[in-house]
């Protein structure tokens, strides 16, 4: 499932990996098909590929640019023009995840809202990655609904 | 800023509520009334305004690049009543034609304020001033400035701290008789007022006999206070003097004369001209200085004392330094005359004492043999000196002077040089608050230096003074925290002159000379 105007990913499971495995084993064994191919090559879920990348950094700015409008000023690091031949560095990655934590660090967030993944890389934290982002996103909506405005109330009044 | 205007239709704002799909009317009344009815505001219906307004948000009313303007760091999250308070922070300066700003301004008219009262503009700000008042400490018991009180004339000793308070002492000039009252002392709980006589608090004067050429230390021990002086070369006897069990000096009523040792030869001059509190027990030094000895005499009580143990010849000049106490030994410097510094050391708990030395000589420049100032710090002792042709200050290793394997000690290994600025003769380094200073300067005025171990001088201005200091040279000084005394004397005819420095306690305000009459400059130092 893609969440809404950000198309984030939240529900991949095991049997997505465990398919994208049995795809490899074909591959090494000169048995994939074509279909398998181009499903490997795919958006599939278990998967993370350059398209997740620039997805979720564009989601990252997006949301970035909303907190901008509510008056706060965080950067977000990471590239989003990633290219099927480009290989990520450790380096990068932790640019990434720090960007994810910046995110979710500025505003107050959730009790069901994941931690910033650490630590080895699996589907379960990609999924947490791009909670994490939507919980953000609608908490600033929910934020922006409950603005007073100039002349509606008096000092101490609310 | 613009204000939220309703149509006035009833629906420019919605409400979203929690209460559950079969809530009825009652149950929604109750709650009203409870004051328990859940909702959130749920955003603005456009239809329903005639204009939306300002939303008094976080973007509105204080946005990070706001707070960033206003010199906050990205973590601290000001209010936008902590903005308002940082537009002016400590340290930032305003001209205006009002006479006041309030309380937490101050004007910039060069007056010297206590540091204490502007500790978080010293923050930002530092402009420290040195106070010189004359003592006669170290030198001549006529010399120093006179000052009256109750009809009688004084001079001022020293000023010494003792646990949260310090005490002035005066000695009284010439003229007066055997038993008449020769000593007085004041109180204060801190340095704001060189004023003494006005206002510090009298605490009493006191007769302690003959004094001649006046005291040379004053200290506190076991609950009792102690004068030491140089003797009267009448008498055969050395002594101390030992006030009553005082808790405070306030307690203090009389002084009583207690004999450390009778000398054996009439024409013996001893003078006991310092003190050494080490391991419960006050070793007093004594020397002779026109017959070539010195003793170190120890007391556990200030009543009984042990023989006078010998460090034969170490302190035999007038013109040795002051000693230096460092652990268990005593020790002293001097030029050879043949291109060496020689540091002479004792162990003040051996059973003969004598004294041992070690020395260096791998100074570029003669300088050191015209030392002209010391102090201690850290486990080394800080040594300046200048000749027509140079210019320097040691750092020396107090341990490998006492420790030494040789009695050579290596440059960049027990001791260091360190680079004083082309054409900065230095007169005489203190310490006092744990910075070193460095002092220039000649007849007219002095000029400060605050330095590092690593090379760096900065000019921190004029001594603030309106005393002209007669001296050419600035010897031997001494630090007592946030007091420092220091000795100039001028090389022809006047006396020797000394004095007592105040430092650090007192800043100095900038001094922004308006160009307009009636207009003003404040600097805020505080939030």
């Amino acid at each position: 499932m893609r969440g809404g105007i950000l198309e984030l990913i939240t529900d991949r499971t095991q049997s997505d990996v465990d398919r994208i495995l049995e795809i490899i084993s074909k591959y090494n064994s000169g048995e994939i098909t074509e279909e398998e191919a181009a499903e490997y090559l795919s958006d599939s879920k278990g998967t993370y590929k350059f398209t997740d990348f620039n997805r979720v950094v564009s989601a990252l700015n997006y949301i970035n640019d909303r907190l901008r409008e509510s008056g706060y000023n965080r950067t977000i690091k990471s590239k989003s023009n990633w290219k099927m031949s480009d290989y990520i560095t450790p380096e990068e990655f932790n640019t990434y995840l720090s960007d994810v934590e910046t995110i979710r660090s500025t505003l107050a967030v959730l009790s069901s809202t994941p931690q910033t993944p650490t630590g080895n890389f699996d589907f379960e934290k990609a999924n947490d990655i791009e909670k994490i982002l939507l919980d953000v996103d609608f908490l600033i909506t929910k934020t922006m609904n409950n603005w007073i405005y100039s002349g509606e109330v008096a000092s101490g009044e609310v | 800023m613009k204000d939220f205007t309703p149509k006035g239709t009833g629906d420019s704002r919605y409400l979203k509520s929690a209460i559950p799909a079969n809530t009825t009317w009652e149950d929604m009344r109750t709650l009203l009334r409870n004051g328990t009815f859940p909702f959130d505001f749920n955003g603005i219906n456009p239809d329903g305004v005639v204009e939306q307004g300002t939303a008094l948000n976080k973007a509105n009313l204080l946005s990070d690049d706001a707070a960033t303007d206003l010199w906050f760091e990205s973590t601290e999250d000001p209010t936008p009543t902590e903005a308002f308070q940082n537009i002016y922070r400590v340290g930032d300066i305003k001209t205006t034609t009002r006479k006041t700003l309030g309380d937490k301004w101050l004007l910039c008219n060069g007056q010297v304020v206590l540091s204490d009262e502007i500790s978080e503009l010293k923050e930002v700000y530092e402009n420290d001033t040195i106070f010189i008042k004359p003592t006669t400490r170290g030198g001549d018991f006529n010399s120093g400035n006179t000052e009256e009180y109750n009809g009688k004339k004084w001079t001022l000793f020293s000023i010494e701290k003792f646990d949260t308070y310090y005490v002035a002492l005066y000695e009284r000039q010439y003229m007066y008789n055997y038993g008449e009252e020769n000593i007085m002392l004041f109180k204060s709980d801190n340095l704001k007022s060189t004023d003494i006589l006005n206002d510090w608090e009298y605490i009493g004067s006191f007769g302690v006999g003959t004094i001649y050429r006046s005291i040379t230390g004053f200290f506190k021990f076991n609950g009792k206070y102690v004068l030491t002086t140089e003797n009267n070369e009448n008498s055969y006897i050395n002594n101390i003097l030992v006030s009553n069990e005082a808790n405070d000096i306030s307690d203090v009523v009389s002084f009583t004369s207690v004999t450390m040792f009778r000398r054996t030869n009439a024409t013996d001059e001893f003078l006991c001209f310092s003190h050494y509190v080490y391991n419960n027990s006050v070793y007093f030094l004594v020397k002779n200085p026109g017959y070539s000895s010195a003793y170190l005499v120890k007391t556990e009580d200030l009543a009984s004392f042990a023989e006078p143990k010998s460090i034969d010849t170490m302190f035999s000049s007038y013109y040795n330094p002051y000693p230096i106490f460092y652990n268990k030994y005593v020790i002293t410097y001097s030029y050879d005359g043949e291109g060496s510094l020689r540091f002479y050391y004792a162990d003040i708990e051996a059973e003969e004492i004598g004294y041992k030395y070690t020395y260096l000589d791998d100074i570029l420049g003669s300088y050191m043999n015209h030392i002209k100032s010391s102090f201690t710090h850290g486990g080394y002792i800080y040594l300046c000196g200048f000749d027509d042709t140079s210019r320097g200050i040691i750092k020396v290793s107090l341990d490998s002077i006492v420790n030494h394997s040789s009695n050579k000690l290596t440059l960049n290994v027990d001791y260091w040089v360190i680079e004083t600025p082309e054409n900065l003769a230095i007169r005489g380094i203190f310490l006092t608050n744990g910075k070193k200073y460095a002092l220039l300067g000649n007849k007219a005025a002095y000029h400060i230096y605050q330095w590092t171990d690593n090379g760096n001088f900065k000019y921190l201005g004029y001594l603030k003074s309106t005393f002209i200091p007669g001296g050419y040279q600035f010897f031997s000084s001494s630090e007592r925290g946030e007091l420092v005394y220091a000795y100039a004397f001028n090389s022809s005819d006047d006396p020797y002159l000394n004095y007592i420095l105040f430092y650090g306690e007192f800043s100095i305000l900038p001094n922004i000379t308006a160009t307009d009459v009636g207009v003003n400059t404040f600097i805020k130092y505080k939030k």
